[in-house]
């Protein structure tokens, strides 16, 4: 197996949500969880590795162009990049085998794929990117062909599937033809034209009776009893044409006519015959020596044919070429080239000549050849001509000598040929103005005439005859094929079963872990059809005694329609996507309650370990789970807190520090925002260190959390535990209370009693040293540490994290006045 | 228990690749007594291998009608 594709970095520049550069680093860990409320840039992510891979260079949801629904590409950069000069651009860093591989994307302009995004494209059997809101289509949308489609395709099985579609549609036209009776309309046609339209539809009788009265008319006791060839009247009828032609000196006259158009044969601007067929030989030959010329010059240094044939195989594309010359030992760079891709070029253009100059070779010899099997041609019929001619044709004869001479040694005076050329011309104007005369006086009722019908009628009986058993004989084809297109289809279809059957048990082991008794197993089929190559793939439960074998869709609820869908293109990623082992999901746990968020968590944590999973949700409750039930090993964790219109997303990581706020000051600027993020981070992370349980929060608030709800939270814990907070001298510490009561949740507005009122700078410092003297209460009594872990079974109260302390929390009474002092600078 | 992932390439999957399945199709199709060997022998030739060409329909459609006029002409005809 080689060796996989792995993400290493991740960089979005200018792109949908990001404006500033923003890098994702996975080199230390390969997996990545993002929360982020709705809204805040987090599909960005996939957005972006979206659009990395895909071929036309966008989203699937903007399409190319500004059409109908579609935003088109003038979406993917984000609006004030061109503004800013900021380069919209989506660029990755893969390892494989120890080597790292980039590649950079434009958004704008040119958004050619990079070599590593098509290199990883083509060995993505399945889609790894998983969207929750698309995930039910492929259970309610898809139809069984569609579906039948896809998983053949994921399982690696697209070939099957397209000799399928292709013995479909040959059928379908073998078919077709099997009906198509145009080449029998064309035999009515022809037997209209010649009947004056008496006769409109092949019918014997009436064909006949057509062939026997211009017959009669010539001999009344002649009488076919079929257009047959066997018919004894046909011979009869040939022999008395032959005798009437003979008698009237038609004979002659037609074998003269057939010499001479041996030679020439000229109707409107078409030329055939022997003459024709010479000259275009010489043409050709012409032509080609000229050619020969050229290539032989620019091949005359093609001495060392063999030795550049050698060099190809140690310089060719793909193969690691020498650093020196393997003959002279001299340093590559140091040869007239100046580099391998010099060499390449240099061996390339030569042996290109080589074989141009080849070919111009062998048509040269081929037209040499043409023209003396030309010439002979002409000699031969020259021969043939002169032998019917009578002394009356001494000028043709003697012509037709000199010109014969001068064919024979290649050297044609232009006199002598158009000599020779008018005379046959007037000899063959002549010949057929007799012929003309003589047909005229015989009339219209004349043997030969009859004989033509005759004959006529006879090759175009044989053309139905021909038509109807071709008809025939395509049905029966269609039929055997019919039977053997069954045949193949039954083996595909034993074929796909048998993989389908790889993918059938993982799928269903990872829907039962996510909805655990509730899980029906579900059956990957492929039914029986009535077409022999119209496959479909069918999702089939046993509901119920009296609903089995039914449609999951209509049976199953939400949830489980979800979690099969999900569990379908995560089995199938694993199973397939070997060579690019990455799972990235966006918003993938909406419809799941509690448990089955929990239960995710653990199929993650304790089946997907050989994935790498880039995943974006707005569940927070998920991305604790996630947390707890995965850990740190392999995973990092970020969260987008808002939205900026100037950067982008900006992440918790990005922690505001009090040295940022103090600067925000020193500048004259207002710190009301960073405050709050500085608020939100410790409060969050006070709750999660205490194990502080938040309140169920209200179906409009689902997906985030306001600073007075973890105040509310954490006043309570703190309360329910006696834990009082001390006082603090020089701040009014009500730093709970303002959240609890809802006074500072406006931005700019901090320390006003008034919610909408207009903050200061003075009125940040005072709630800022209230923040930070609150948040300096919360240290370890026993050895002063700011890290806490949940408390364990039994104990109430948090526990400092510490290994060798672990000293249950509690508030120290007598607060330093330097804290309150240092706070308030 | 969940069976861990399964590389694609054969031997290492235990599987036979789509080719080997088709190429031994094709084999199978134009060696069978029982079947029209000539429309076999076309469909092995031009649909069920591994490597198919793109006008390959066409050309399959070409052969079969080729085959019946030549089995429609009274002086000639394929085997069965």
């Amino acid at each position: 197996m080689t060796d996989p594709y792995v993400l290493n970095s991740l960089t979005v520049s200018g792109f949908r949500a990001y404006l500033q550069p923003k890098t994702f680093d996975f080199s230390g860990k390969k997996s990545l969880a993002i929360f982020a409320p709705n809204g805040k840039g987090k599909s960005s992510l996939v957005d972006a590795l979206e659009f990395m891979f895909s071929d036309e260079g966008t989203l699937e949801r903007i399409g190319i162009r500004t059409i109908n629904n579609n935003a088109g590409v003038v979406a993917l950069p984000h609006n004030l990049a061109e503004d800013l000069d900021i380069e919209s651009s989506v660029s990755v860093t893969f390892s494989k085998a120890n080597a790292l591989h980039s590649g950079k994307r434009l958004a704008s302009g040119n958004r050619a794929r990079p070599d590593v995004a098509t290199d990883i494209k083509s060995r993505l059997v399945v889609d790894p990117i998983i969207r929750g809101y698309g995930l039910r289509q492929f259970v309610e949308k898809r139809t069984a062909e569609e579906r039948y489609e896809d998983v053949a395709r994921w399982l690696d099985l697209g070939v099957l599937v397209d000799l399928q579609t292709k013995l479909r549609e040959l059928r379908r036209k073998v078919k077709a033809a099997s009906e198509d009776k145009t080449e029998q309309r064309q035999v009515d046609t022809q037997l209209a034209r010649r009947t004056g339209q008496s006769i409109k539809v092949w019918d014997d009788a009436k064909v006949l009776a057509h062939v026997n009265a211009m017959v009669a008319a010539l001999d009344q006791k002649l009488s076919l009893s079929a257009i047959s060839p066997n018919d004894p009247v046909v011979a009869t009828l040939k022999a008395r044409a032959d005798e009437e032609a003979a008698k009237v000196g038609l004979v002659a006259l037609r074998q003269r006519q057939n010499a001479a158009h041996a030679l020439l044969k000229e109707d409107g601007d078409k030329s055939v015959g022997a003459i024709p067929a010479l000259e275009s030989a010489v043409l050709t030959l012409s032509s080609a020596a000229a050619r020969e010329t050229t290539e032989r010059a620019a091949a005359a240094n093609a001495v060392f044919k063999q030795v550049w044939e050698s060099a190809q195989t140690l310089f060719g594309e793909g193969v690691e070429a020498p650093s020196e010359c393997p003959v002279c030992a001299t340093p590559i760079e140091r040869t007239e080239a100046g580099s391998v891709e010099g060499i390449r070029n240099h061996l390339s253009t030569h042996l290109k000549e080589l074989t141009e100059y080849a070919s111009a070779k062998k048509a040269l010899d081929t037209a040499t050849t043409a023209l003396g099997q030309r010439k002979l041609a002409v000699t031969n019929a020259l021969t043939v001509l002169t032998g019917l001619l009578s002394d009356a044709d001494a000028e043709l004869t003697s012509a037709s000598a000199a010109y014969s001479s001068a064919v024979v040694q290649t050297s044609v005076d232009v006199e002598v040929a158009d000599r020779f050329m008018s005379l046959l011309r007037i000899y063959q104007a002549s010949i057929a103005g007799e012929i003309e005369r003589l047909e005229k006086g015989q009339g219209e009722s004349t043997y030969a005439k009859a004989n033509a019908t005759l004959q006529w009628a006879i090759e175009l009986k044989g053309d139905l005859e021909t038509a109807r058993r071709k008809q025939t004989e395509l049905k029966n084809l269609h039929g055997q094929l019919q039977s053997q297109c069954q045949f193949i289809g039954g083996q595909i279809r034993t074929e796909v079963q048998s993989v389908l059957d790889t993918l059938e048990i993982p799928m269903n082991d990872i829907y039962k872990r996510i909805q655990r008794e509730q899980a029906i197993a579900i059956r990957l089929e492929l039914p029986p059809d009535e077409d022999a190559n119209q496959q479909r793939l069918n999702l089939i439960v046993n509901f119920a005694k009296n609903r089995e074998g039914v449609q999951p869709a209509g049976y199953l609820s939400d949830s489980q329609i979800h979690s099969l869908a999900l569990a379908l293109r995560l089995a199938a990623i694993r199973l397939c996507n070997a060579e690019v082992p990455i799972a990235i999901l966006d918003d993938i746990v909406t419809s799941y309650d509690a448990d089955h968020r929990l239960a995710f968590s653990a199929l993650i944590a304790e089946e997907f370990g050989g994935l790498q999973f880039v995943l974006v949700t707005h569940d927070e409750r998920f991305f604790l789970y996630l947390k707890d039930r995965v850990g740190d090993q392999g995973w990092h964790y970020a969260r987008i807190l808002r939205i900026e219109p100037g950067h982008g997303p900006r992440f918790a990581d990005e922690r505001v520090s009090d040295e940022m706020i103090e600067k925000r000051w020193r500048d004259g600027e207002s710190a009301a925002n960073d405050m709050r993020q500085a608020e939100e981070e410790w409060l969050l992370g006070i709750c999660r260190e205490f194990g502080v349980d938040v309140r169920i929060r209200t179906v409009e608030k689902a997906y985030s959390y306001e600073r007075s709800e973890l105040a509310s939270a954490l006043a309570a814990f703190l309360s329910d535990r006696k834990l009082v907070p001390p006082q603090v001298e020089g701040v009014s510490n009500r730093f709970l209370k303002s959240l609890q009561s809802g006074v500072v949740e406006n931005f700019g507005s901090h320390f006003q009693d008034a919610q909408y009122g207009a903050g200061s700078i003075g009125d940040e410092k005072a709630r800022w040293a209230e923040f930070v003297a609150f948040r300096d209460l919360f240290v370890c009594p026993a050895c002063g540490r700011r890290r806490f872990k949940r408390p364990n079974v039994g104990v109430s109260r948090p526990l400092c994290a510490a290994e060798n302390c672990e000293t249950p929390f509690s508030f120290r009474q007598r607060i330093q006045a330097g804290a309150a002092d240092r706070a308030t600078q | 228990m969940i069976i861990e992932a399964k590389p694609k390439e054969e031997g290492e999957s235990g599987r036979r690749s789509p080719e080997a399945f088709l190429n031994n199709l094709g084999a199978v199709l134009a060696s069978d007594p029982a079947r029209d060997r000539d429309l076999a022998a076309i469909l092995a030739d031009t649909l069920v291998k591994s490597e198919v060409a793109d006008d390959a329909v066409d050309a399959a459609f070409e052969a079969i009608v080729d085959l019946a006029a030549r089995r429609a002409r009274p002086t000639e005809g394929g085997s069965v």
